[in-house]
């Protein structure tokens, strides 16, 4: 069922109810007091009556059957009788000549026993009142049609039902059109995304004028989009630079090897020519488990194998491993104040992951420095660990700092140095995996600081 | 101490060690009832260039102490003042 009809017919369904209660109340009182007020009257009748009747010796009774036709009651077929207490009807009146009412004798007695009953003959309603004397034991009888009362009733409930049936239908339209006028943003901001798919991302949902909730709803959504755009387009670039780079050495091994297998050649030739196409194979190897790592670390944490991990304990194990890689780079590790309490130095995430991102920073200091050398100092404060990394280097231009963490990207694109421009794109998104955060100080011609912050595990 | 194994027990507690931890202990553990001093500790367990003037040893040996001694009342690892750490079986 779509929103709208359900919309709509909530709404009816709550008039409905309020409606119902307000016409049946209304209703219920009209009627009720009508009912009252007839037999007020009819009972003021049958008291006068039974009084007159009393006084036998004052009032004969066609005097008061001369009273009762000039009594205007507004009441229409009135009957008034009289029995006295063996049951003999003693007095008669009717408006009507042929209206002969006889009346029961167990309702002469249920008076005699209540003092006042009420009850119908016909169509009419009557009265029967106990008259006591210390003479006289009458009752009386009043009985009467009203047709002004009954009319109005009928008046009113008429008002009453139409009232009732146009107020729904109003209610049942006005909530129709209310409801489709509120969901016809949805349907269109609906129809809007469907425009965009994965080929066209460019296109945005239109937020329209007015600053409301399908306004917000609109600006998420085309932020949502920008983001998913940007993502793709990084995606994009990163695939065509990852397959150019994977590229430049395979064609160097098969132009080579197809250079040196056109005629035959010494063993040294073919020697040399095998050492060059290893080389580039080892660049090869390592450029796919750099990808490899990368991959590793874009997206979220949840493959990852995520431990405590001490941050100190990676950060020594470090100068060896730099070592390792060349023997004239020196790391110089500076804990110049420790936290008493280990807690402070353990930080959630993956041990191999954080080793190389660190690494990768320091050998890149290592690398771009003259000296060879990194000093690693490391702090920690309150709920976060702080590296820095420094290097007495040739720096980075401060143009080129926003640019150092795209991948791919390498500062002084001419520099003889090797490296597939990936370390600092990968330490960065390895921080942020780790939800730290890496800034970059530097001032050209005396050195780079790379700072890295990360939390602290909280246990 | 199993050095293969890389796990550590005292009686029959199993106690976790990091990496540099458990080098300083089994440093300790080979020259065991000997003073050893900071500069030894240095040369030998962190065999890499240290800034002068960094605690990282005694910061070491108190995370140390705090695994190894804390939860019991027979201390092993002892401080001599003004030469270094001597680890002990029994003190007399």
């Amino acid at each position: 069922m779509p929103v709208k009809l359900r919309i709509t017919l909530l709404f009816c369904l709550i008039v409905f109810v309020i409606l119902a209660i307000v016409c049946a109340t209304a209703y219920y009182f009209s009627y009720t007091q009508r009912q009252q007020n007839l037999r007020t009257r009819l009972s003021n009748r049958a008291i006068t009556l039974a009084r007159l009747l009393g006084q036998s010796q004052v009032f004969d009774q066609a005097l008061i059957r001369r009273i009762d036709s000039s009594t205007m009651l507004a009441m229409k077929d009135k009957t008034f009788q009289a029995y006295d207490y063996l049951n003999k009807k003693i007095y008669s009146y009717s408006d009507a000549v042929v209206d002969t009412v006889t009346i029961d004798t167990n309702i002469l007695d249920d008076a005699r026993v209540k003092g006042m009953i009420f009850f119908h003959i016909g169509h009419k309603e009557a009265v029967a009142y106990h008259y006591i004397t210390p003479n006289t034991r009458i009752v009386a009888i009043t009985a009467a049609y009203d047709e002004e009362g009954k009319a109005k009733i009928r008046q009113l409930r008429n008002i009453l039902w139409f009232s009732f049936l146009s107020g729904i239908i109003i209610t049942f339209l006005g909530g129709y059109f209310f409801s489709a006028r509120l969901m016809r943003p949805v349907r269109k901001i609906a129809d809007d995304i469907n425009e965009i798919s994965a080929h066209n991302l460019s296109g945005r949902i239109s937020t329209g004028e007015v600053k409301d909730e399908w306004h917000y709803l609109s600006e998420t959504l085309n932020r949502l989009l920008n983001r998913l755009q940007d993502s793709f387009e990084t995606q994009r670039r990163f695939v065509s630079n990852a397959s150019h780079e994977l590229s430049t050495p395979l064609t160097a091994i098969s132009s080579q090897l197809e250079v040196s297998l056109q005629k035959n050649r010494e063993a040294q030739q073919y020697r040399v020519v095998m050492e060059s196409v290893y080389q580039d194979v080892r660049h090869l190897s390592k450029l796919t488990q750099t990808l490899l790592e990368f991959a590793q670390a874009s997206g979220d944490a949840g493959g990852l194998n995520i431990l405590p991990v001490r941050m100190d304990e990676i950060l020594m194990s470090l100068p060896a491993e730099i070592k390792k890689s060349n023997i004239d780079y020196l790391v110089v590790l500076s804990f110049d104040d420790m936290p008493a309490e280990e807690e402070k130095l353990i930080v959630f995430g993956n041990a191999e992951l954080l080793f190389t991102a660190i690494k990768n920073i320091v050998s890149n200091a290592c690398k771009y420095s003259a000296d060879h050398k990194a000093v690693i100092t490391l702090k920690a404060e309150h709920e976060t660990i702080t590296i820095a990394i420094s290097d007495k280097g040739k720096g980075i231009p401060e143009e080129e700092i926003k640019y150092i963490f795209q991948p791919f990207y390498r500062v002084n694109s001419t520099s003889q140095q090797a490296g597939f421009g990936l370390g600092l794109s990968l330490a960065n998104r390895i921080i942020k995996l780790h939800k730290g955060n890496i800034t970059v100080n530097s001032t050209p011609g005396q050195g780079t600081e790379f700072v890295i912050t990360v939390p602290t595990a909280k246990f | 101490m199993n050095l293969d194994s890389k796990e550590v027990k005292r009686g029959n507690d199993v106690i976790n060690l990091t990496a540099k931890e458990f080098q300083l202990l089994e440093y300790l553990l080979r020259n065991k009832n000997k003073v050893v001093s900071r500069a030894a500790i240095a040369v030998n367990v962190w065999d890499i260039d240290f800034d002068t003037n960094t605690n990282i040893i005694d910061v070491y040996i108190s995370y140390l102490r705090n695994k190894i001694d804390k939860p019991y009342e027979r201390k092993l690892i002892q401080t001599h003042v003004g030469m270094g750490y001597i680890l002990k079986e029994n003190d007399r």
